[in-house]
């Protein structure tokens, strides 16, 4: 009998102008968005690649100089990425995707795409994403609103009461009409963009495990908005009366919590602009970290050439210069990490609240995991800029020990492309999918809980139908 | 087959049905005439379990509907005035639907044959019933009906809007009906239909049965009569 209800409702779907109509149009959005985000993707990576090769050049073709010029003049490194950044950007366009890495500064990333482009952009950007976790939900609610009141309304109800249709079997096959209708549109779109993502040769990673697990968020959100979308039918009277309070908690859901929370966010625990850091920085290294304030230059010599039992720094048995950029960089950084954990901590306060309105809205917990099975988070930016700021700190370790140890104090020292060459190398990994989800387990957690809910919702509907 | 004990349903202050008690044996076409808020559809919703009873009781097959509400349906078929099925299925295959519901798995040959017994042009099996005029609907009705092979069949004003020729044609279809042996309940408001087609009438007015009839016993005037009184007599307290 549940295989009969599906199948009819699946038939009467396909027959339906509206399901016709607004699978055309999910159809056209989608192809619209992966076309414009592969071509966005090959161009960036592209650029990237060309970007990447020409700095490591520039490095090594550089003049001999100081090394300490050379720590100046610095390299590029860049954010590797998951091809599923072509899905879902995230916060890459926002945050930036490479760092200037140089001496005494840890600077922030740069080559935010934002800002290149025009004002239009806060309109929003149509991204495969996009048209998943926020249109699609309205796709469901279109064929779903009326799956019980078109009953009603019709008067088909009571031909399904006399021919003694339990609720539950009823229930099961609207369901099961209704999901197969999502599943029907959702799989050769998602089997589509997974092989154009395939395809996209020679760039970024590709992991069919994080793309599966995508996938899976993606049909559990759906899930939800389906469950909510018969619970709201069932206790409508009226299809337009089910139409417009779905698509009051769509609007809610997927437009206002979201907007209302970052906002309620950045206003509770706002991130300290440029000039504020730049303070911080400031006071941390002229106020002193927890109360050691750095030596001053002079003291600095008088107790390196005590530790050495020499009486000028001439004796020293390296170039006291390069010993105390290194100090005063280990100082720096010391300075840096202080400012960062303060920027951390408001992003994790920040975070904090946002999750919160995870508890209204499902949306926010699927946005996160999408955005990290992307490889495009707040979290895999962070987690990239520690590795960025560690490499900083043996890059230049390793010039100024080359200007200690390749030279004596007053010498003149200029470092040759053999130095260059002999950098330490940036390597970086993306998470593995444990790591990512041990990260992601809140908001696992919440999206397994509002899966949850929505399937007690739909046991309401038995029990006020009697059948409990 | 069909049976009501003393059976009472109020709405609040007002008694819809009033200590009916009916009784319709198989083969049997009993028409419940009675104007606009005399309790007609009232009786259909107790019959069919759509509606509890407050007093008395509704038996079918001598099961009591209230206690015994989904094994009563099985024996039951129903067409309402406006007989709802899904726009945008064929004829054919909101039979495959309802029927199946009941029946489980029915072919195509079956189908085909229901529904051309039940009157329905081979030309419109395939068409959608958005299409249908009401009169087509009916037949589809009636297809179920037979299909379900239901010992009674209950129909609330299913003549209303027809034109006379689909009206004929579907009080024959009755009549086949009641020639297997089905018990048959309809409410109307066409005197001539249920004089043609009853075997046996009921006139009720607020609730109340006020007058029964064997249809070879009546007259049209005489029933036109006895109706118009019943009418007149609810205008006059309105």
């Amino acid at each position: 009998m549940v295989i009969r209800i599906a199948k009819k409702e699946w038939k009467e779907q396909l027959r339906e102008k509206r399901f016709l109509a607004a699978g055309l149009l999910m159809v056209l959005l989608f192809g619209a968005a992966l076309i414009s985000s592969k071509a966005y993707y090959e161009k960036e990576q592209d650029l990237r690649l060309h970007a990447q090769q020409g700095i490591e050049e520039n490095w090594l073709n550089q003049r001999d100089k100081n090394p300490h010029g050379a720590a100046h003049y610095g390299i590029y490194l860049f954010k590797p990425e998951s091809r599923l950044a072509l899905i879902d950007r995230g916060v890459n366009r926002y945050a930036g995707t490479a760092f200037f890495v140089e001496g005494h500064v840890r600077n922030e990333a740069q080559f935010r795409k934002i800002e290149d482009e025009t004002g239009l952009v806060r309109f929003g950007e149509l991204t495969p994403a996009y048209i998943l976790i926020t249109l699609m939900p309205l796709f469901i609610i279109l064929i779903g609103f009326n799956a019980f009141t078109k009953e009603r309304e019709g008067g088909t109800w009571k031909m399904l009461q006399s021919h003694n249709v339990p609720m539950h079997k009823l229930l099961l096959g609207k369901w099961a009409g209704v999901t197969i209708t999502v599943l029907m549109l959702l799989i050769p779109l998602f089997m589509l963009m997974g092989l154009i993502i395939y395809s996209v040769s020679g760039f970024g990673e590709f992991s069919l495990a994080h793309y599966l697990i995508l996938g899976v968020v993606y049909t559990l959100y759906y899930l939800i908005f389906i469950n909510l979308t018969l619970i709201v039918s069932w206790f409508s009277k009226k299809s337009g009366a089910a139409f417009i309070t779905l698509l009051a908690i769509w609007i809610v859901a997927t437009l206002v919590v979201p907007k209302l929370f970052v906002s309620a966010a950045q206003y509770l625990n706002p991130m300290p602009d440029t000039n504020a850091v730049a303070e911080m920085y400031r006071d941390a290294r002229t106020g002193g970290i927890d109360g050691h304030v750095p030596s001053s230059a002079r003291e600095l010599e008088r107790q390196v050439m005590e530790e050495y039992g020499v009486e000028t720094l001439e004796d020293l048995p390296f170039n006291f210069a390069g010993y105390r950029l290194q100090v005063g960089e280990e100082y720096d950084t010391k300075a840096y990490n202080y400012v960062f954990s303060h920027i951390h901590s408001a992003i994790s306060e920040q975070d904090a609240l946002i999750r919160r309105g995870s508890l209204i809205s499902p949306f926010l917990p699927v946005r996160n995991l999408s955005m990290a099975m992307a490889y495009t988070d707040v979290n895999n930016h962070w987690d990239f800029s520690e590795a960025v700021e560690l490499y900083r700190q043996d890059f230049v370790r390793y010039l100024n020990e080359d200007l200690m140890y390749s030279s004596r104090t007053g010498e003149t020292y200029l470092a040759g492309s053999d130095v260059w060459a002999a950098k330490p190398d940036f390597s970086y990994e993306l998470p593995g999918m444990g790591e990512v989800l041990k990260a992601q387990s809140g908001n696992l957690f919440l999206l397994f809980g509002w899966v949850g809910i929505s399937f007690l919702g739909l046991l309401t509907i038995k029990s006020k139908s009697g059948e409990g | 087959m069909l049976k009501t004990d003393q059976l009472t349903k109020r709405y609040g202050d007002l008694t819809a049905v009033r200590e009916l008690n009916l009784e319709i044996k198989e083969g049997e076409i009993y028409c419940l005439l009675g104007p606009n808020g005399a309790g007609k559809t009232t009786t259909v919703n107790l019959f069919m379990g759509f509606a509890a009873p407050d007093e008395g009781q509704v038996f079918i097959n001598g099961l009591d509907v209230t206690n015994h509400a989904l094994e009563t349906r099985r024996h039951l078929s129903y067409i309402p005035e406006n007989l709802a099925l899904y726009p945008n299925l064929t004829g054919i295959e909101n039979l495959e639907f309802f029927a199946g519901l009941s029946n489980g798995q029915i072919t195509d040959t079956d189908l085909k044959k229901l529904l051309s017994e039940a009157g329905l042009q081979q030309s419109a099996f395939d068409q959608r019933v958005s299409g249908y005029s009401k009169g087509m609907r009916q037949k589809v009705g009636i297809a179920i009906a037979l299909a379900k092979d239901s010992k009674a069949l209950i129909l609330d004003e299913p003549t209303s809007g027809l034109d006379p020729q689909a009206s004929n044609e579907f009080a024959r279809l009755l009549e086949i009906l009641s020639d297997k042996g089905v018990a048959i309940l309809m409410t109307t408001h066409d005197l001539f239909r249920a004089r043609e087609t009853g075997t046996r009438i009921g006139i009720m007015r607020d609730g109340v049965l006020r007058r029964e009839f064997n249809a070879g016993d009546v007259k049209h005037d005489e029933l036109e009569q006895v109706y118009l009184e019943q009418v007149l007599q609810k205008v006059q307290e309105a």
